[in-house]
């Protein structure tokens, strides 16, 4: 017996040494050197590249709405303070640290660009034969493009980081440089994008979306390179709508749960994909209803969080006769069977509380959970298993070329082209044609078409009315407030710190 | 003769094959065993019965006559009996007793007679027992020799198990420290390392609550030197490093050793630099077959809940206060409806004994432990065989360890008790109908708790199995080969149901489950050769060997949702789709594996007993890190004086022993790393759109790292330890710095961004890399003084202080910049959503220590009831950004152990004070939920209304809740009775009673001073929390609380 287990012993012993390697296997993950091995894989991970587009729904669009005179996220009570972020949005109060959405954009940003850059150098050095591999490396040019407007806008002066940067860090360009790097890639990935309108094409990046982004460009023209192309945009826009682009006849089928299908294809030209299995992460109804929404949607996991509201005098902006208008929820609220809401109020203690949105807020530090109309215009999606939504993300719709054009019309004077373009937007929303237009008016109905879409921040900065006085108007607070700065610096948000860190070259923008 | 000697050979093919060992070893076995001939000298050199005062001509003529003559001169005999007893006059059983001299003995039986036949000429007869002082007795003209055996309180000190072998004390140059069996902490205990809190001065074990589910505590050995990666020390459980604690309950620990310093820690090279716990199980003894029992019963309660309003205050500050407030009609203390008291038993069987050749010891040993938290608990049962077998004349043993551990858990969602402080104490817990009370929209921080914990099923089987066998051989004297196999496979099997009744937060309605399984095998070989020599007054000792670990994980999950509550979590395919056909099914598996290959080698002198010293080395290699550097090479050296051998003070009376011991090592960590954290990775990421429906996406999820490699501590140990007074005070105290460079720290970085030595593109926002350097260094004293040793009465006092400094010199290197003018902060509050997300109040900065705090100074609160902060560059109104300061450290200054140990007559009372002092604590609770504008609307804590906070004002991070956590906490007690008259029957039968956590002395306001102080280690190290590991010292306010438990335990022996 102990000759045995002795002799076994040796066995394992002997054994042990055949196996001395360091070359432990890699099993549920793959290393890079061994994938893709197909054109199919190469597939999905040129794919992955789509999943990053959709997240424009956070931190971007935060920060292109939390700022302006469509949004506001007062505190409440013992909610919504999050270490100052929204009031610091409200005031314009950015720093190199706060709020954190800043420096997420960037990462969204740049997370895009580097898997784009990584999956063109994989497309380029692939021995792989893959039909519409010309189409593929379009589409991925396409989407950097996209990410490098969101850091334009944002951030003016950026690194721009292709496939082919070289090694070390890479320093800014200016931001002029960076609109006209947008310009070329788009141009130069037209040819070989589709320009189809169908299920194949949908979530993708088509030449509609190549021009519609072009147009984006132009009309921000003066604003990122001192010159403006009024001009450009409108031949961008006439571009898109010769692709067969067209307003939907219903505006809230746009943002319907099945959006994907119902045929809001035709104006949603840009769209983040999400799906409560596969593409997780919308949460627009979380954000901005009221804890008791849950029981009357019957909604996934969450009890709504009560954030997101708007001004008064935005609210006010909305005729009794649009359409648009039935995207806020006002007034008393009532559940399934239609009784009024009662709930209890943390914030100012009142039990029993008929829930009443109100349009007027208390102020930004202290505001009632009734406090401030909320939008419902995505539509709120019952029996989820969790907390993500169904609905697309429209980033880019063609009733905004249509406004676009409209806008370069009349900044060019030609008051009737703008009309003609304008005009169906309104009579989809219900409202009558007009026949005179001033470019406030211009601002006014995009906010009223465009509400909290993530364009308005740079619609408020082009109009010059970033620095406005929505805080300040006794209608929107009882206890009013200013903005930190009213500094023509604050038009683009600073390097975010972390970013300053990581990269020696960078240099933080004036002013900040 | 020379047949026995085939499997050395074999055994000397695998050694000659390992990397490690080297032809002259070979060549100097190999000869000598080839020729069978030589048996005869073979066995006089590795007889063990020869007295090593005897010349050696002596033993070859001796030896020659004892086996050459076969045919002796029967001798003339007589007969000797006798009875041992121990001090107290019991009679011992298994004593053994020697015939000076010869091989002729006995051993007692169990009322400690003995009857012995000695041949005429004997003299001296020996006797001896482990714990006992051996005595040589005269036999004298007497038939009958009686003797009281003296226990040997140094016996168990007197040798050290360091790494890959055991040294004496006297000749140790490390830093290390013993804690035996006797010196364990009583109680109810779960996990064995608790067994020695607080006893060795610098090693921290820190439970951050009392849940018998959560049974592996924080470990930190003269401080945090990790940042990303692990920094508790390495476990080693009988030679096998990495092993699982589980494994082992304390009943089966016979001591614990723990290697402090870089020259004791060496030798685990790559994996020494956190220091190294030693865990010996328990052997048979020769002798006697022995039964032991040790069983207790313990009753559990909480110490403190926090002090929110009871219903009755509710309702009465909101009529002072002229508000409405719901008054849901009870009066609900909603701690106290999800708490109990709970009885703990534990009884744990021991059997052993065996002969001078066979000892075995077998253990049984069962837990249950309830929570204090209704529907929760813990229970485990441990089964333990150990066998050695010795043969060719004990040349070789053979020993076969194996346990196995079968546990299962019921959790307590934290959540609940965070629910519990925010609940409106007047809602009742169930409905008039029994069904449990909810709120129309249950938050996470406002639902009932009760139901939460009740309707939720949350629980874990695990099964730990450990098979050990080791086998050494003595080839010549003083030259030893040794292997150590073993196998360990740790089981994880955990169940999730919510049932569709469910109506508290994130219900959907709808019935969930889940079932998530892990499986973790650790193979371990490990080859030795050793060889002892003394030449002249030099005494040498040589190790060398090679080691090959392979560790593997397999993980499954699956989840369902939408099928009748009767099945819980047992039947997952039942569940429905969603009525649009959406599928709410989830499939996970995954596999990694690492290997760890080793090469070590150590070597100890000593000359005259006087001048000693060990040197040590060992070449590492890990798959985990990057090809350019898998291996590392971890050297060691370290020296001892024994002053008080020295002829000026061999004779002194005031100093016993004095030896001062200087080390210097390097040691290597990369425990708590993922196993493929080198490589790139492309991991399935999402899904991505295509025609209509959805594909899986892939995506870089890691950037490579070709250059990761071990992050590397430098130590350097100056010790002295002494004996004074007539062995009267005894101690040591320790002075060291340890240098930890090469940090393993997920490094930030910006996506795109080229970055490392090879200009990777980083493709995530992090790599895992070397940055940076932490310095330890720090002070430790332990004193043993017997103050009282007057026969019956006895009393003995130990204290351990320690002190550690932890500063992190630097987070840049050549290749990544840390940005210290924004530093990175680490620690959420945990409340997502309390209005806190975002905020992170430990800092990890240059200069500064791991877990230094750092926002906004607050000054005072202006008359609207509004913060006030000292301007840091924000102008005040930027406590989140600009504002922040740094506020002291969640680190303590120093940590003590206090025991006491009276012992009058068959009465014992021990008691044991454990400190920490001068660290702060981020009071979560407070931070929360002491604010006045929670109220009414939801519970606070009764303190809001003095805080000063004005109404309506939010809760804002500040130094206001940053508090002192000193604390000194009456950790144990112990009374014992030695019961009498039964000693016919029994053995050293006890009863005693015990209690712990008394009492604590603090000015912490929240539940308990004693808080996380890093992520502890997963279960074979896999990668930690990175965010918990860098903020030690937060409150959370989602918690389980504390307890207080007594014991009344009984332990016989038969």
């Amino acid at each position: 017996m102990k000759t045995s287990v002795f002799a076994s012993m040796l066995g394992i012993a002997l054994v042990s040494q055949a196996c001395t390697g360091l070359d432990s296997q890699v099993f549920n993950q793959a290393s890079a050197d061994k994938f893709p091995a197909s054109a199919d894989e190469l597939n999905s991970i040129v794919g992955s590249a789509y999943g990053q587009l959709r997240f424009a729904i956070n931190a971007v669009r935060t920060c292109n709405e939390a700022a302006s005179d469509e949004m506001v996220v007062p505190t409440r009570g013992p909610d919504w303070f999050d270490d100052g972020r929204w009031q610091k949005f409200a005031r314009h109060d950015f720093s190199s640290v706060t709020p954190p959405q800043i420096n997420d954009s960037w990462n969204y940003a740049y997370t895009g660009i580097a898997q784009t850059n990584l999956y063109l150098s994989y497309l380029n050095a692939s021995t792989l034969t893959i039909p519409g591999k010309a189409t593929t490396v379009a589409e991925l040019r396409t989407l950097r493009a996209w990410y490098y407007y969101v850091l334009c806008d944002f951030f003016g002066r950026v690194p721009i980081i292709t496939e082919s940067s070289p090694a070390g860090s890479v320093a800014q360009s200016e931001r002029k440089d960076v609109a006209a790097f947008i310009e070329s890639e788009l141009k130069a990935a037209l040819p070989d994008l589709r320009a189809d309108i169908t299920t194949e094409t949908y979530g993708r990046m088509t030449q509609g979306a190549a021009q519609a982004l072009l147009a984006k460009l132009y009309i921000n023209s003066e604003v990122y390179t001192g010159t403006a192309r009024w001009q450009d945009c409108i031949t961008a826009c006439d571009a898109v709508t010769k692709l067969g682009y067209k307003l939907n006849s219903d505006f809230f089928a746009l943002f319907a749960t099945n959006n994907q299908s119902n045929g809001a294809n035709v104006e949603n030209i840009i769209v983040g994909v999400f799906d409560k299995n596969y593409a997780g992460g919308n949460n627009l109804t979380l954000e901005t209803l009221h804890p008791t929404f849950k029981a009357k949607y019957s909604l996934g996991a969450d009890s709504p969080w009560n954030g997101y509201a708007t001004y008064a005098d935005f609210y006010g902006t909305f005729a009794n006769n649009d359409v648009r208008k039935n995207q806020w929820l006002q007034g008393v609220q009532t559940d399934k069977n239609g009784s009024p809401i009662i709930y209890n109020d943390a914030v100012t203690g009142e039990t029993n509380k008929t829930l009443n949105f109100t349009p007027k807020i208390n102020s930004i530090e202290k505001a009632a959970q009734n406090e401030g109309v909320r939008l419902i215009k995505y539509q709120v999606q019952s029996n989820l298993p969790g907390n993500s939504a169904d609905n697309d993300w429209a980033i880019l719709r063609y009733a905004d070329v249509l406004l676009l054009k409209a806008e370069a019309s009349l900044r060019l004077g030609n008051t009737a082209n703008a009309l003609a373009s304008l005009n169906p937007v309104r009579v989809r929303a219900g409202l009558a044609a007009v026949t005179t237009l001033t470019l406030d008016e211009v601002l006014a109905e995009r906010g009223r078409e465009l509400t909290w879409e993530g364009w308005r921040r740079s619609d408020l900065i082009r109009f010059g009315k970033w620095e406005g006085n929505w805080t300040t108007k006794s209608e929107n607070f009882t206890t009013p407030f200013e903005l930190v700065s009213r500094d023509p610096s604050r038009r683009v948000f600073p390097i975010p710190a972390t970013q300053l860190s990581s990269n020696p070259l960078l240099r933080q923008n004036p002013g900040y | 003769m020379s047949k026995r000697f085939t499997e050395p050979r074999w055994w000397l093919v695998y050694v000659g094959c390992s990397q490690l060992l080297t032809l002259p070893l070979c060549s100097l076995a190999a000869p000598i065993l080839d020729d069978g001939s030589d048996a005869v000298r073979l066995k006089i050199a590795h007889s063990r019965i020869v007295p090593t005062t005897m010349g050696r001509a002596d033993q070859l003529a001796r030896l020659a006559l004892q086996t050459a003559t076969g045919a002796r001169v029967k001798p003339v005999e007589r007969t000797i009996t006798g009875r041992v007893t121990d001090d107290l006059g019991a009679g011992l059983p298994g004593v053994s007793i020697v015939v000076k001299g010869s091989q002729r003995g006995s051993t007692t039986d169990a009322e400690g007679n003995y009857k012995l036949v000695v041949a005429d000429g004997a003299t001296t007869l020996t006797f001896s027992f482990v714990g006992y002082l051996a005595q040589d007795v005269a036999i004298g003209n007497r038939s009958t020799v009686d003797v009281t055996m003296k226990p040997d309180t140094k016996s168990l000190d007197e040798v050290v198990v360091v790494g890959y072998g055991t040294q004496k004390k006297a000749d140790v140059t490390g830093a290390t420290a013993t804690v035996t069996q006797k010196e364990f902490n009583a109680g109810v205990i779960n996990n064995p390392l608790q067994s020695v809190q607080g006893k060795v001065a610098g090693l921290v074990i820190q439970a951050p609550n009392s849940d018998p589910t959560n049974n592996r505590p924080a470990i930190r050995l003269r401080g945090t030197s990790s940042l990303s990666a692990n920094s508790e020390p390495l476990i080693v459980i009988d030679g096998v490093a990495g092993a699982n604690l589980n494994s082992v309950t304390p009943e089966d620990i016979e001591r614990v050793d723990v290697l402090k310093d870089a020259s004791a820690a060496a030798i685990y090279g790559s994996r020494g630099a956190n220091g190294v716990i030693v865990v010996t199980t328990k052997r048979g003894k020769s002798g006697q077959t022995q039964i032991e029992y040790n069983g207790y019963v313990g009753v559990q309660n909480v110490t403190k809940n926090p002090d929110v309003l009871t219903a009755d205050e509710f309702r009465q500050k909101a009529q002072e206060l002229g508000v409405r407030a719901i008054d849901g009609g009870a009066s609900t203390d909603w701690f106290k409806a999800m708490e109990q008291t709970a009885v703990s038993h534990n009884h744990s069987v021991g059997i052993s004994g065996g002969s001078d050749k066979f000892t075995y010891r077998g253990s049984l040993v069962y837990l249950n432990q309830p929570g204090v938290v209704k529907n929760s608990g813990y229970d485990r049962l441990n089964a333990r065989l150990n066998l050695v077998q010795k043969a060719f004349n004990d040349r070789l043993e053979i020993q076969l360890l194996a346990s196995q551990q079968f546990a299962n858990k019921k959790f307590v969602d934290y959540n609940a008790f965070r629910a519990a402080t925010k609940m409106n104490p007047t809602y009742p817990v169930y409905n008039a109908d029994g069904s449990f009370f909810q709120l129309a929209s249950p938050q996470i921080e406002e639902e009932n708790p009760v139901a939460r914990i009740s309707q939720i099923t949350n629980d874990a089987k695990e099964k730990q199995t450990l098979v050990n066998g080791k086998i050494s051989l003595e080839v010549l004297k003083g030259l030893k080969v040794g292997v150590n196999a073993s196998l360990s496979d740790f089981n994880y099997f955990s169940g999730y149901f919510v049932p569709s009744t469910f109506r508290g937060y994130a219900n959907t309605g709808k019935s969930l489950g889940n079932r998530f399984q892990r499986e973790v095998i650790d193979k371990l070989i490990e080859s030795t050769v050793s060889y002892n020599a003394t030449f002249g007054k030099s005494s040498l000792n040589v190790l060398a060997g090679h080691t090959y670990q392979k560790l593997s994980s397999e993980e499954m999950f699956a989840e369902n949702r939408d099928f009748p509550d009767i099945f819980g979590y047992n039947n997952l395919e039942a569940g429905n789709p969603l009525p649009d056909g959406g599928n709410t099914r989830v499939v996970r598996s995954n596999k990694y594996e690492a290997i760890l290959v080793g090469l070590l080698g150590r070597v100890n002198y000593s000359y005259d007993e006087k001048y000693l010293l060990t040197a040590n080395i060992r070449r590492d290699g890990s798959s985990r890190f990057g090809a350019n550097n898998r291996w590392g090479v971890f050297p060691s050296l370290s020296i001892g004086w024994r002053i008080s051998q020295e002829p000026f003070l061999k004779n002194s009376s005031v100093v016993n022993d004095l030896k001062i011991r200087l080390g210097y090592g390097v040691t290597g960590n990369q425990d708590g790393i993922g196993d493929y954290a080198s490589r790139l990775i492309f991991s399935q990421n999402g899904f991505y759109p295509t025609n209509g429906g959805f594909r899986s996406a892939y995506a870089f999820t890691q950037n490579a790292n070709p250059d990761l490699k071990w992050e590397t501590s430098a130590m350097t140990n100056l010790g002295f330890d002494f004996a004074l007074f007539n062995n009267r005070v005894q101690g040591s105290l320790e002075f060291y710095n340890k240098d930890t460079r090469d940090l393993l720290f997920n490094y930030p970085l910006s996506i795109g961004q080229k970055y490392g030595s090879e200009n990777l593109t980083a493709v995530v926002g992090s790599v895992l890399a070397n940055v940076g350097q932490v310095n330890n260094r720090g002070v430790e004293l332990s004193l043993t003084y017997q103050v009282i040793d007057k026969g019956k009465f006895n009393w003995q006092t130990t204290l351990n202080v320690a002190h550690n400094r932890n500063k992190i010199v630097s987070l840049t290197n050549e290749f990544y910049k840390y940005n210290t003018a924004n530093p990175t902060t680490y620690g959420g509050i945990g409340s997502g959503q309390g209005g806190f997300a975002g905020t992170f109040p430990i800092v990890l900065q240059e200069g500064y220590p791991i877990g230094q705090f750092y926002t906004a100074r607050f000054l005072r609160f202006d008359e609207r009831g509004n913060y006030v902060y000292e301007d840091n560059g924000g102008g005040g109104r930027d406590p989140g950004g600009k504002d922040r300061t740094y506020l002291g450290s969640s680190q303590p200054f120093m940590t003590l152990g206090w025991n006491n140990n009276f012992q009058y007559g068959n009465f014992d009372l021990n008691f044991f004070f454990r400190g920490s002092l001068g660290q702060k604590a981020l009071n979560g609770p407070y931070l929360l939920y002491a604010n006045p504008g929670n109220f009414p609307g939801n519970n606070v804590l009764a303190y809001s209304f003095q805080s000063g906070i004005g109404q309506g004002v939010a809760s804002q991070l500040s130094s206001l809740w940053i508090e002192d956590a000193s604390f000194i906490r009456l950790d144990n007690f112990r009374l014992g009775y030695r019961v009498p008259g039964l000693t016919r029957y029994v053995r050293n039968p006890q009863v005693y009673v015990s209690g712990q956590n008394l009492f604590v002395i603090t000015n912490y306001r929240g539940i308990d001073p004693e808080l996380r102080t890093g992520s502890s280690r997963d279960v074979y190290g896999g990668p930690g929390d990175n965010s918990v590991n860098l903020s030690p010292g937060i409150d959370p306010v989602s918690f389980y609380p504390r307890t207080r438990s007594f014991v009344l335990g009984v332990s016989v022996a038969f």
